[in-house]
């Protein structure tokens, strides 16, 4: 979005004018009106997003929505027809009054513009002016002719009150020349509507003359307008109230009137005022939009909040019970043992609890009170060199705020949108295309699917997974190709291609070098065959013969090889390869490929021990004829394809009228046949491609982009293709919809939770039983649904989750994403590091296959590895190619996730292991806690001076975070990465550091330490048998993991009940890993919307 | 010689070959050691014949009349760490021009180098020399000065072209050049302590043939006979006469002063220096520590080179380090890309190294290694501050078929 200034907003102090005329100052001590942004044209209709700490407002003649935020300060929100007054209704969403267009307006979650009113019996509004929402969801808004260039339809400006969930519209006040500023009070007994006075515009010349004034009037209980109360002889444009009941209005400034009527402040501004709203964390920042500019004020009282569907008054507004308990149990407590640290002068940790505001009805806010109440519940806070409080003081404060959570749950699930759209991951999209319609759809391929933003490893936050034109682009691009694989013009034929080296002599394959030449003219299932001979290196390691795609410098499939020279095998690859041009690689570790070298060395041999090496080539075999390196001797490879597999064939049939061909309808009689089996056809199409049953509607507006193609002259298949595209390229198919917009509902019913589910365990759409379950309306039956988890466990499908769940709970997507030092780490290799990521995936399907305790994540005896992995671990391996169970003994050094190379190499930064790192994975990953970041401008850690004796990156860090500022954190992240001190940067086990730099030896590491509750461990064993002790915690933390994987969100406090309930449901079964899963999806979390 | 492990039988015959043969696994394959130089033949002669490219030669021996007339040429080969001195410097084969004479030490073919040298024809045999390969090679200048001993002139008579000269034993302070290790008189038959004349060669009053051809040199200047005064201090470099067969010689160059052996030690220093750093300094492999994901760790030692070369690879330690397959030749192939850079690991001064090496052993570490890194391997070594220079073509190998004709001499007649 253009910004309209630069980054740091522009701040101006200027110098306030307030005149004070009751007792009590309602502007903030010592508080300046201070401008915001300006360049703009006419800025009106303020209105304060909580849950994005965000200001909306307009610029009229710009035809724009602004915002304004503390970080960004004022840019271009998006384009209106001349907004002007703005609210939120009660689910959050934003009204707005248009004048261009003459509307009300509202802004749906997804960003659709849906078009309240426009006119009222037929006849078109003025031009809306400004709104208030009323807490039975009801929008009374103004509408005199400022925004009108023309004459007007209506006979009069009214006052209209719309219930946008008939339609109704009806004039609550006829009787003023020129409405604008409207405003409930905060119990709704009242209504003020600002009148600018008489104008010549009116209709009605009796209005001509009539004088400006701000007008009170009764509001019964089923908010029926009363008689008027008083007026107020004075016009106004935008008007606000605060939880006092004060009227605040804007008339050359602005002026407070107590709710009598009476004048007590006012408040210059330097331009002119058009409207205000309150906003900020508190409610007590009042935003003044003047003419060209934004304006802010801090102030005493917070404003009344729109946007909530509470009892009539405001939320924030605490009762004076509840004021009374927190200043008798609270407020003392705070005070003395939090805001020394946590107030204006001095916010530790940039937390400020002094303006900590009491609206539990926010997620954001009441976020913030559960760390607040997780601090001094877990001793982390007050700092244990400040007095401590009493246990009793502890309690009370502790309940008080876990009360007021629980009272503000129904308000902070009330907020929520009746209908969440959450986009699939590129990876769901590949899965859920090739289950509908058995085409290999590879997302990651460029050009292909947008990559997804990660929320600490989580790929499918709906929250994150925004829609831009890029990915509709891609979308529709997508659809294409997958339509044109599954239903070709002709179906290609599979051909079978052998190159053979020259007999007796067979081909050599160093490490890293490329040979032959495998042509793939259409994307497709190939089947490579190759005969093969794989010798180990002279040190035991094992070749590996991979399917090398020359274009994207990857590998697509391979395998080790161990076959003796005079007894070869054939290998066979089944697998999926893009339309370009492969070849085959040894993927063992070294780079064989400096300059002329590889030209001079000879790549064809009868036998090893008659090879003749030329000088200037690779040295491959030692001085005794053994072979350096792995190698391969290839006698021939083939190659067959495209293959269809009849399971594929039979995903699609359904779909496709056979009656439509490349040809057009030769009668009108068969033209209409083949319209009945289009819409059949493509009824069933998106059942399925949308997990639901389509309206008539629906398939009617697809039917008809057939019937339109078939109009402008194309051909009855490419037009049904069309409108196969156009539902592979609807929202309702890349996104998983769960709710309805009629009516607010907190659980997800049967379609919803068979998407749910599928999603969840298959990453992709429900099969045809999920659907027959979904259908009978019986799949959220308990044992339904168990039987249909059982089911699905035990499909192959599951292994989507298998790879995909832990793959990202553990963040595994970091390994290697800071390239270790090929002169540091020489025999590091692309192969090496893939075969870490499937350790940690086979290790977790193995605790999954046998129902094994979540207690082996953190320490076992045993772990899944390969020849390569074997062998950067030093453990004894048998020769054999693939993945092993192995035991572990206490001399390896192993077992459990936490030292498994791909956890402990993820978070070093290529040259080095990082501890302070290695200790925040540790908090996210096992505890579910992410510390805060850093402070800027941390000064980074300085190589050992070569005079000075050497130090490990441990030492180093100590003497770094002295700073009282940087300990505080430091002391809590630090020891959780200090355990694992014994392990380089790429997983290997050592006992002292290796230290460029610097005299002496390399010193001894240090794997000892104290946890944050004062737990002492030594080494890495110990420290697994700490977290052992706290099982509870982390498997809570767990299940939050899976939660968050399954539902898509973020967990809330919210949510706390329920995971501790399935945690205590799979202790039973000593935290099977199965179990855990199965409760999971049994637990009403599951269904929550 | 001493024995040679079978494992560098094997390395030998990789070189010798070209063709790989299974060895048997031996534990630490190290280089074959430097020759003894105590257990050396003397033979001294004229060159007659060079093979610069190959480091191959023939000297018409001295005084042996019946061989002078009929027998053929005594051919050989340069060791590939043999030395070669002319005019008191180090220098190659290819520096001595043709007709110098020179004082060589030899030893028999190593194992696996039996057919560098072929065999004389069957109506030749009795000439047949079996010490065939060159451990040291000096002309008269290198080899009398270095010995300690120099020439007074005693008579010289321009009319009838002769010229007396008696052999003076120098004081020791007038010994140039040659570390204390490595003073071969010291070590090989026919030297002598320093301050004693030598015990082969000529070691008595001698009357040489000397005329118009001989180059006689004082100062920097190129003079007349008349210029040589008896009394003067000479060295000379002989060359054939008419009387070669009854053991008579020619003086091919006398250096009359100081100042004129200084200055031609000096020129040919330098030339040898500019050599070393175009074709890069030879040493060989002593061992390789192979790593199975690519590189290793190799030892080598470098050969006998003069000091300026090991200064200046010294001061580039830190840099990379070029390292080029080479042959028992010391021939390269296209050196300037058939090389890998190593990283240096370890600089080691050996004490008293023998005849041949330069008492430099270094250990380098590898990204790559070519197949001729082999232990025993001949290679050449490069500092980074040395400039590439392309050899002319006929000093490279080429091919296997290149390499095989570069194992063994041709004999020219």
């Amino acid at each position: 979005m253009k910004r309209l200034l630069p980054c740091l907003w522009m701040i101006a102090l200027i110098g306030q004018a307030v005149l004070a005329v009751g007792d009590t100052p309602l502007v903030a001590e010592g508080a300046k009106v201070i401008k915001l942004g300006g360049d703009m044209k006419f800025t009106e209709g303020p209105v304060w997003l909580p849950d994005q700490r965000k200001l909306i407002f307009s610029d009229i003649p710009n035809s724009k929505w602004m915002q304004w935020t503390e970080d960004g300060g004022v840019s271009v929100y998006r384009p209106s027809e001349q907004a002007n007054g703005n609210i939120l209704d009660l689910e959050g969403r934003l009204i707005s009054c248009q004048h261009l267009a003459r509307n009300l307006v509202r802004i749906e979650q997804d960003g659709e513009i849906t078009v309240l009113a426009d006119r009222f019996e037929g006849q078109r509004f003025n031009s809306p002016n400004d709104v208030a929402v009323r807490s039975d969801g009801t929008l009374w808004f103004t509408d005199p002719p400022w925004g009108l260039s023309e004459p007007g339809e209506l006979p009069g400006h009214f006052v209209f009150k719309l219930d946008p969930q008939t339609g109704k519209i009806e004039v609550v006040i006829d009787n003023l020349a020129m409405p604008n500023g409207i405003v409930f009070s905060p119990d709704e007994t009242r209504l003020y509507v600002a009148d600018t006075g008489g104008n010549s515009r009116h209709p009605d010349p009796a209005f001509h003359d009539l004088p400006p004034g701000i007008h009170c009037y009764e509001v019964s209980k089923d908010g029926q307008l009363g008689k008027k109360l008083f007026t107020i002889p004075e016009g106004s444009d935008g008007l606000k109230v605060d939880v006092k009941g004060n009227l605040y209005t804007t008339h050359g400034n602005v002026k407070i009137y107590d709710p009598a009527g009476k004048l007590l402040e006012q408040i210059d501004v330097p331009e002119a005022p058009a409207n205000l709203c309150f906003g900020g964390d508190d409610y007590k920042t009042l935003f003044i939009t003047a003419r060209t500019s934004l304006y802010s004020v801090r102030m005493v009282n917070p404003g009344v909040k729109t946007g909530v569907k509470t009892d009539a008054k405001p939320a924030d507004s605490p009762s004076p019970a509840e004021q009374d308990e927190f200043e008798v149990n609270v407020l003392p407590f705070f005070n003395a043992h939090c805001l020394r640290c946590h107030d204006a002068q001095q916010p530790q940790g940039d937390f400020r609890l002094d303006t900590l505001a009491h609206d539990f009805g926010s997620q954001q806010i009441a976020e913030r009170w559960a760390e607040v109440l997780f601090r001094i519940s877990s001793g982390e806070m007050p700092p244990v060199t400040e007095p401590q409080p009493q246990a009793a003081e502890l309690g009370r404060v502790s309940e008080w705020i876990s009360q007021r959570l629980k009272e503000g749950e129904a308000a902070r699930m009330a907020r929520r949108g009746p209908v969440t759209l959450n986009r699939l991951s590129r990876e769901e999209y590949s899965k859920t295309v090739y289950d509908l319609l058995g085409v290999h759809f590879d997302p990651t391929m460029p050009g292909a699917l947008n990559e997804d933003p990660r929320w600490h490893g989580f790929d499918r936050i709906g929250a994150l997974l925004t829609l831009s034109p890029s990915h509709v682009e891609r979308y529709l691009k997508a659809a294409d190709t997958v339509l044109q694989q599954a239903f070709p013009l002709e179906q290609p034929s599979s051909t079978t291609n052998r190159q053979s080296a020259p007999s007796p002599q067979r081909w050599l394959i160093y490490p890293s070098l490329l040979h032959g030449q495998i042509r793939i003219p259409t994307s497709g299932l190939y089947r490579i065959r190759v005969q093969l001979s794989g010798l180990t290196s002279f040190q035991g390691r094992l070749p590996r013969l991979s399917i090398w795609n020359s274009s994207l410098k990857r590998p697509e499939v391979g395998q080790d090889v161990l076959a003796a020279e005079d007894a070869p095998t054939v290998i066979e690859f089944e697998a999926y390869l893009p339309q370009g041009s492969f070849q085959l690689i040894n993927e063992a570790p070294g780079k064989l490929d400096d300059g002329p070298t590889p030209g001079a060395t000879p790549t064809l041999l009868t036998r090893v021990q008659d090879y003749r090496p030329n000088p200037i080539g690779y040295k491959l075999f030692l001085e005794d004829g053994r072979s350096i390196f792995p190698l391969l001797l290839v006698d021939w490879y083939e190659y067959e394809g495209p293959i269809v597999p009849e399971s594929d064939l039979r995903k699609r049939k359904d779909f496709f009228p056979a009656s439509i061909s490349g040809s057009s309808a030769s009668d009108a009689q068969q033209q209409e046949s083949q319209r009945r089996e289009a819409r059949e056809c493509l009824s069933r199409f998106m059942a399925r491609a949308w997990r639901r049953p389509p309206t008539v509607a629906e398939v009617d507006r697809y039917l008809d982009v057939f019937d339109t193609e078939l109009q402008s002259g194309e051909n009855p298949r490419s037009a049904y293709l069309s409108a196969m595209a156009g539902v592979l390229t609807s929202r309702n198919f890349y996104y998983v919809v769960e709710g309805s917009a009629a009516a607010q509902r907190e659980r997800i019913d049967d379609w919803e939770l068979a998407s749910r589910l599928s999603y969840f365990l298959w990453s992709s759409l429900p099969d045809d039983e999920l659907i027959l379950q979904a259908s009978r309306g019986e799949l959220h039956q308990p044992n339904v649904l168990q039987q249909q988890v059982k089911r699905m466990l035990a499909d192959e499908k599951f292994g989507r989750f298998l790879a995909a769940f832990p793959q990202q709970w553990l963040q595994l997507h970091r390994v290697g994403q800071f390239p270790p030092d090929p002169e540091i780490y020489p025999d590091y290799d692309k192969w090496l590091e893939r075969s870490m990521v499937l350790e940690s995936t086979h290790f977790f399907s193995d605790v999954f296959a046998r129902n094994a305790s979540l207690r082996e994540f953190m320490s076992s005896d045993w772990t899944i590895l390969n020849a390569r992995l074997a062998m950067h671990y030093g453990i004894e391996f048998p020769q054999q190619a693939g993945f092993h169970r192995v035991s572990l003994a206490p001399r390896d050094q192993r077992g459990g996730l936490l030292t498994q190379a791909a956890v402990l190499s993820l978070t070093s930064d290529g040259t080095r292991h990082r501890p302070v790192h290695r200790g925040v994975w540790v908090s996210e990953a096992i505890f579910g806690r992410t510390p805060p970041p850093p402070p800027p401008n941390v000064e980074p850690l300085e190589p050992t001076p070569s005079d000075k004796p050497k130090a490990t990156i441990r030492d180093q860090l100590q003497a770094h975070a002295t700073h009282a500022i940087c300990a505080s954190c430091h002391q809590k992240i630090d020891p959780l990465g200090f355990a694992f001190e014994n392990y380089d940067a790429i997983g290997r086990w050592r006992t002292t550091e290796k230290v460029t730099g610097g005299l002496g030896d390399d010193p001894l590491v240090q794997a000892g330490g104290a946890l944050p509750d004062g737990r002492t461990y030594d080494g890495p064993d110990q420290f697994k048998k700490r977290l052992i002790e706290d099982l509870d915690r982390f498997v809570e933390s767990f299940i939050e993991q899976l939660a968050t994987y399954a539902l898509r969100r973020v967990m809330t406090i919210d949510d706390a009940p329920q995971i501790r309930a399935i945690a205590n449901a799979s202790k039973n079964d000593d935290y099977g890993l199965r179990s855990i899963i199965q409760n999971s999806v049994a637990s009403p979390l599951f269904q929550q919307r | 010689m001493q024995a040679i492990s079978r494992v560098a039988i094997g390395a030998a015959m990789l070189l010798a070959s070209g063709s790989f043969a299974l060895i048997a696994a031996a534990d630490e394959p190290v280089a074959p050691p430097f020759a003894d130089p105590s257990k050396a033949r003397y033979i001294s002669g004229e060159l007659v014949y060079i093979d610069a490219v190959n480091r191959r030669a023939g000297i018409r021996l001295d005084g042996d009349e019946n061989r002078y007339y009929t027998g053929p040429p005594h051919w050989f080969a340069l060791l590939p760490y043999a030395c070669v001195w002319h005019h008191g410097a180090r220098a190659e084969l290819r520096d001595l021009p043709l007709g110098t004479h020179v004082h060589g030490h030899f030893i028999a073919p190593p194992a696996g180098e039996e057919a560098t040298i072929p065999s004389l024809p069957d109506d030749k045999q009795q000439f047949a020399i079996a010490e065939n390969h060159a451990l040291l090679i000096e002309d008269d200048f290198s080899y009398y000065q270095r010995r300690g001993q120099a020439w007074n002139v005693v008579s010289v008579d321009t009319a009838k072209e002769k010229i007396t000269l008696k052999p003076i034993a120098l004081p020791p302070a007038a010994i140039a050049d040659a570390p204390t290790a490595n003073q071969p008189h010291a070590v090989l038959p026919g030297g002598g302590q320093a301050g004693e004349l030598v015990t082969a060669g000529i070691n008595t009053s001698f009357t040489f043939d000397i005329d118009e051809r001989s180059e006689i040199w004082q100062g920097s200047q190129w003079v007349e006979l008349s210029q040589i005064r008896p009394g003067d201090s000479v060295q000379f470099n002989l060359t054939w006469c008419q009387g070669w067969g009854q053991g008579e010689f020619r003086i091919g160059r006398l250096w009359l002063d100081e100042a004129s052996r200084t200055r031609a030690t000096e020129r040919q220093r330098q030339r040898h220096v500019q050599y070393e750093r175009e074709r890069w300094t030879a040493g060989w492999i002593d061992h390789i520590e192979h790593f199975d994901y690519g590189g290793g760790i190799v030892t080598l030692t470098l050969f006998d080179v003069d000091p300026q070369i090991i200064a200046e690879l010294s001061q580039d330690r830190d840099e990379r380090i070029a390292v080029a397959v080479s042959h028992k030749t010391r021939r390269t192939w296209f050196h300037r890309a058939d090389r890998k850079f190593a990283k240096l690991v370890e600089w080691k001064n050996l004490e008293s190294p023998p005849l041949g090496s330069s008492g430099v052993q270094l250990k380098l570490q590898f990204v790559e290694l070519l197949a001729g890194y082999t232990p025993g391997g001949i290679v050449r070594v490069k500092a980074e501050s040395w400039k590439f220079v392309s050899m002319p073509p006929e000093e490279r190998l080429t091919s296997a078929p290149d390499q095989e004709r570069a194992n063994r001499m041709v004999l020219p007649w």
